[in-house]
């Protein structure tokens, strides 16, 4: 059975009117995994854990995350590699990257670990870049660091950020993990602000088991790798912003390559996420009739016997109409993830106020944000929004809790992932 | 072009939330009809709603008998309503199924603290009434508020408020 990915385009409103001004189209893109990745010989994974071991970790938490590491060590296959090093004033070198074969003897040595002194990352993260690129370097694998922390790191962030960059580079991914309120989401996020890797909020040391278990099954059904999806665009278009919605909301950089054709990278494929995209696009004044908007070009380098590039292509026709009074009404899914998105880009753009003193505006953008969400159905998180707003407006600062929650909140990167809208309706 | 109702940002046409300020553009840009009391333009490439600067209303150019007007002044969208049909004033909540005739939600009405079913205006002997469906944050006419349950008469130029947001009736 063949496997690939299959593309499918929704445009926010049916039609266009004739119109000598630009106009502003959404396209959702749901890019959808077709077969089956099981069916797949499997490419070894090579997984690095490492766990911040300070002294705040003692307890429930370091319990957990032991107990969450244990469980990947028994799912992995012996084929996988498996590495574990642990951080605070130093790094230890708990499980080097092996095998995941001799499991007793692994985890035993899990079952180790203990709590103790403060935190300093860049060290753990150098010491498990080294050791698991020995394994990395000997052929094709899907390679992962999965991060965890509870607490802030001094001094060593630009370090963090570097040694991030050039695992990334070599095409080891990284996923993040904060869990409680003291952990530093800038640096996290910009550790994670890559395609192939991610930042993730735990809300709660209950909520590790299942993350790992995630990430793990995340990695053993990725199918392709090497994902990019090209634009190319009508004369006098534009491509304005391109973001992924789902599995969650991140923009993703975009590149004008060659004269109207954007790319945009978008990493290695797991079959569990369906993944769509939000494209805003200006269209050039156009005349009534069938008119052919852009064409996507999707590349991707599929997992198995068959490794050469693969492409898929879709033209996004739309229909201009010549100029009446009744606007075509906007589709709600794309109405549903454009709201989603409008209020993460209003909280981000919040934070950004606040550090440059704009208390008032990021409150404003808050309390707008809110209301996107509170339409979208988010009636939770627009409750703590709204309240940061206001506690923005009395205090001058937001709360570290409030502001984690909305920042990932709102990306959909807290625990469940978020509510598909509706299809009904007008 | 169109101009954000809310934040003065220009969006392009097709633009469904303010790229500056996120706030809702749909239904606004649809509605091109603007009340006489509205200010002059004042840019020429299509200042759709100037902000309403409190001015006497004048009765408009006569229309059918049984159609009103609600003005919303932070938008100056103007709504044509039947008098003879029940009109339910709220925020729609397609989960509860909540539908109503002016969908307030679409002028701010969330952060005004506009009630799904906020008010109602029914025709009674010739008579408008405006009457308060027990709504969280009160309906005021011509700032008195009004009790819940027990209808008031409208008339031209009435001023009404529903949570914080505010309308006028032209008949």
């Amino acid at each position: 059975m063949s496997i690939g990915i299959q593309l499918e385009t929704i445009l926010g409103r049916e039609a266009l009117f004739e119109s000598d001004e630009p106009q502003l189209v959404y396209v959702l893109v749901h890019a959808i995994p077709h077969g089956s990745a099981s069916k797949m010989p499997k490419m070894p994974l090579n997984l690095c854990l490492v766990i911040d071991r300070s002294s705040s970790m003692r307890g429930e938490r370091l319990f957990q995350v032991k107990e969450a590491a244990r469980r990947i060590v028994d799912q992995m296959s012996g084929n996988d590699y498996f590495s574990l090093i642990t951080f605070n004033d130093r790094a230890d070198i708990v499980v080097s990257a092996q095998r995941a074969a001799k499991k007793d003897e692994i985890r035993r040595k899990i079952a180790g670990i203990e709590a103790a002194g403060g935190t300093e990352m860049a060290t753990g993260l150098a010491t498990a870049l080294q050791d698991m690129q020995r394994v990395a370097i000997m052929g094709r694998m899907i390679n992962r660091i999965l991060l965890l922390t509870d607490g802030r790191t001094y001094g060593d962030e630009s370090l963090c950020v570097q040694l991030a960059r050039r695992a990334q580079d070599r095409r080891i991914g990284i996923t993040a993990l904060g869990i409680g309120h003291e952990w530093n989401e800038d640096l996290l996020e910009t550790m994670a602000a890559r395609e192939n890797s991610r930042a993730e909020y735990i809300t709660s040391s209950a909520e590790i088991t299942r993350v790992f278990a995630e990430e793990l099954k995340r990695m053993e059904t990725i199918f392709a790798q090497n994902v990019s999806l090209h634009v190319h665009v009508a004369p006098g278009g534009m491509l304005r912003s391109f973001d992924r919605v789902e599995p969650f909301i991140a923009p993703v950089s975009l590149i004008e390559q060659q004269d109207r054709v954007w790319a945009a990278n978008l990493g290695d494929w797991p079959g569990t996420d369906q993944q769509t995209f939000l494209l805003e696009l200006a269209a050039p004044p156009l005349r009534s009739g069938k008119q052919v908007l852009a064409q996507l070009t999707l590349h991707y380098y599929p997992i198995g016997p068959q490794t050469n590039m693969q492409e898929v292509r879709s033209l996004l026709p739309i229909q201009v109409l010549p100029n009446s009074d009744a606007m075509p009404a906007i589709d709600q899914q794309v109405k549903y993830w454009l709201e989603r998105l409008v209020a993460y880009r209003l909280q981000a753009q919040a934070w950004q106020d606040i550090e440059s003193g704009e208390v008032e505006d990021a409150s404003r953008r808050l309390k707008m944000a809110g209301t996107r969400l509170l339409e979208s159905g988010e009636t939770e998180l627009a409750q703590t929004v709204e309240a940061e707003a206001t506690r923005l407006l009395r205090s001058g600062q937001a709360s570290a809790e409030g502001r984690k929650r909305i920042k990932y909140g709102t990306r959909g990167l807290i625990g469940q992932h978020a509510r598909l809208p509706e299809k009904s309706e007008r | 072009m169109q101009k954000c109702w809310n934040c003065d940002a220009k969006n392009l046409d097709g633009t469904v939330f303010c790229t500056e300020c996120g706030a809702s553009l749909l239904g606004v840009q649809q509605g091109k009809e603007t009340t006489t009391s509205l200010q002059p333009q004042t840019e020429s490439e299509g200042a759709l709603f100037e902000p309403v600067v409190v001015a006497e209303p004048q009765p408009t150019a006569p229309v059918g008998e049984n159609t009103f007007f609600l003005v919303i002044l932070n938008s100056g969208r103007r709504i044509t309503l039947d008098k003879t049909e029940t009109i339910l004033l709220g925020r729609e909540d397609s989960k509860r199924g909540i539908r109503p005739t002016v969908d307030l939600g679409m002028f701010g009405g969330y952060d005004a603290g506009v009630s799904r079913r906020h008010a109602s205006i029914v025709m009674n002997q010739d008579e408008l009434l405006l009457e308060d469906l027990g709504s969280a944050n009160g309906t005021f006419l011509n700032g008195q508020q009004l009790e819940p349950g027990q209808p008031q008469p409208l008339h031209h130029g009435d001023e009404l408020m529903f949570g914080t947001l505010l309308l006028r009736v032209e008949m």
